[in-house]
């Protein structure tokens, strides 16, 4: 196998472990109201980067579950949907960030494990 | 392809990704993905932006069927979208009109020709539910087949310069006509199929007699061609309010449809046996055969509505065929 077909591999199988980080990073960054591309922008700075195409969708979706609320503000020239946490959303993310960081200590005691043998 | 106007392609790619998205949610959904393309052009090329910079942009955000699927809420379903909308808003027009003109043919045969109460309403109960699903079949089946096609056609490569053009307004098919087309020819269809001897002429001379424009038993062999063109005439409406415009696809099959209708029925029509002679007694000597006068004016107000609606929709297509 080629180096190019192994990097292919690992690729994808980071893009799915990333895949399931997106709510947590969206919630995170929208402590603050956001709108559509900003929040792109944000996270691509933190190196979080998440496709947009698969971001925009997302917070309508989680508009729809009650995490976020939106609202369309016009007093700037552009009239933009700014989206951020309800109070449900806090709770949420509160949940899913404590899950976040059991499963990352879960890791890394089974790194040390795997490498002790 | 390559003059199009930048601002266009944002439009033609907006519109592609909410056409198939249901109507409530489009408008907000279509104003949201507008904003952030333009955010985006601006964060990669300030404010003179070129048509590569739009190209690149939407090739980002992918396929417009992709991105529209993501936006819909559940994943593959018979039948979803715009097209759901559709669904229902047709089923709403031809059940009631089944079940109308079921119910009128019934009335009019419990009053004309009594048999026992119990008989009548059993044989319209039957004739009422094989009609409803029917009706409910037909029109599933074919907006199934719809979704399937676009389906199909959404996992073809895309590419920016394959978007479909936004629609004139005024290219727009407003619903009221196809309502009115399909209400007409179902009940026409009920009529025709179970009633057809109450298609005439009060005869007040020997007391109360209604005579038939026809005769019944020529219609009745008639009648498989008859409920062929009416029936394809309701698919052509249904095509109609689902293709929401005059697109080439529909403006074909429209004519292949009345072209066809017209071939069947003129023939059909023209034959002397169809029409109740009996009727000519109607108008003193000396007055032209009314029968005959009955199967001219038919054949003419076929012909008529058969091309008046070839033509609208052939100038439609060809006016507008761009957008």
């Amino acid at each position: 196998m080629s180096a190019d077909e192994k990097r292919e591999i690992i690729n994808s199988l980071s893009q799915e472990l990333r895949r399931g980080t997106i709510v947590l990073c969206a919630l995170c960054s929208l402590k603050k109201p956001k709108y559509g591309y900003s929040l792109v922008q944000d996270l691509e700075e933190q190196n979080m980067a998440v496709d947009p195409s698969t971001l925009y969708p997302l917070l309508r979706r989680l508009e729809k579950q009650g995490l976020l609320q939106s609202e369309w503000e016009t007093s700037s020239g552009k009239p933009r949907k700014y989206y951020s946490m309800t109070a449900l959303g806090a709770e949420v993310y509160d949940g899913l960030k404590e899950h976040w960081e059991n499963m990352a200590r879960g890791m890394e005691r089974l790194f040390q494990a795997e490498n002790g043998e | 392809m390559n003059d199009m106007d930048k601002n266009e392609m944002i439009r033609r790619y907006v519109y592609d990704v909410t056409r198939r998205l249901p109507q409530q949610g489009r408008e907000d959904i279509e104003n949201e993905l507008t904003g952030n393309i333009y955010d985006m052009l601006e964060a990669r090329a300030g404010e003179s932006y070129t048509e590569g910079d739009v190209r690149e942009v939407l090739k980002t955000l992918g396929s417009p069927a992709e991105l529209s699927a993501s936006y819909a809420d559940s994943k593959r379903a018979l039948i979803s979208g715009d097209y759901y909308d559709k669904y229902i808003f047709i089923l709403k027009i031809v059940m009631p009109c089944v079940v109308f003109g079921l119910v009128v043919a019934a009335i009019v045969q419990a009053v004309t020709a009594p048999a026992s109460a119990g008989e009548i309403f059993i044989k319209f109960l039957g004739n009422l539910l094989m009609g409803a699903v029917v009706a409910f079949g037909f029109v599933t089946l074919m907006f199934a087949i719809f979704e399937r096609a676009r389906v199909r056609f959404d996992m073809e490569p895309w590419s920016v310069d394959k978007m479909p053009p936004v629609p004139d307004k005024s290219n727009l098919i407003k619903k009221s006509d196809p309502i009115a087309m399909i209400v007409f020819t179902t009940l026409v269809l009920v009529l025709f199929n179970m009633a057809p001897q109450y298609l005439g002429i009060l005869d007040l001379e020997n007391g109360i007699v209604l005579m038939p424009i026809f005769n019944i038993d020529v219609l009745r062999a008639t009648l498989p061609i008859v409920n062929l063109c009416f029936g394809m005439g309701i698919v052509r409406e249904i095509f109609r309010v689902a293709e929401g415009r005059y697109s080439l696809r529909l403006t074909i099959f429209i004519l292949i449809v009345n072209i066809v209708s017209l071939a069947l029925l003129i023939p059909a029509l023209l034959n002397p046996a169809l029409w109740n002679v009996g009727v000519a007694s109607l108008l003193p000597k000396g007055w032209p055969n009314l029968s005959y006068i009955f199967m001219v004016v038919f054949v003419a107000a076929f012909i008529f509505a058969y091309v008046v609606d070839s033509g609208k929709a052939l100038y439609h297509c060809v006016r507008y065929g761009k957008g």
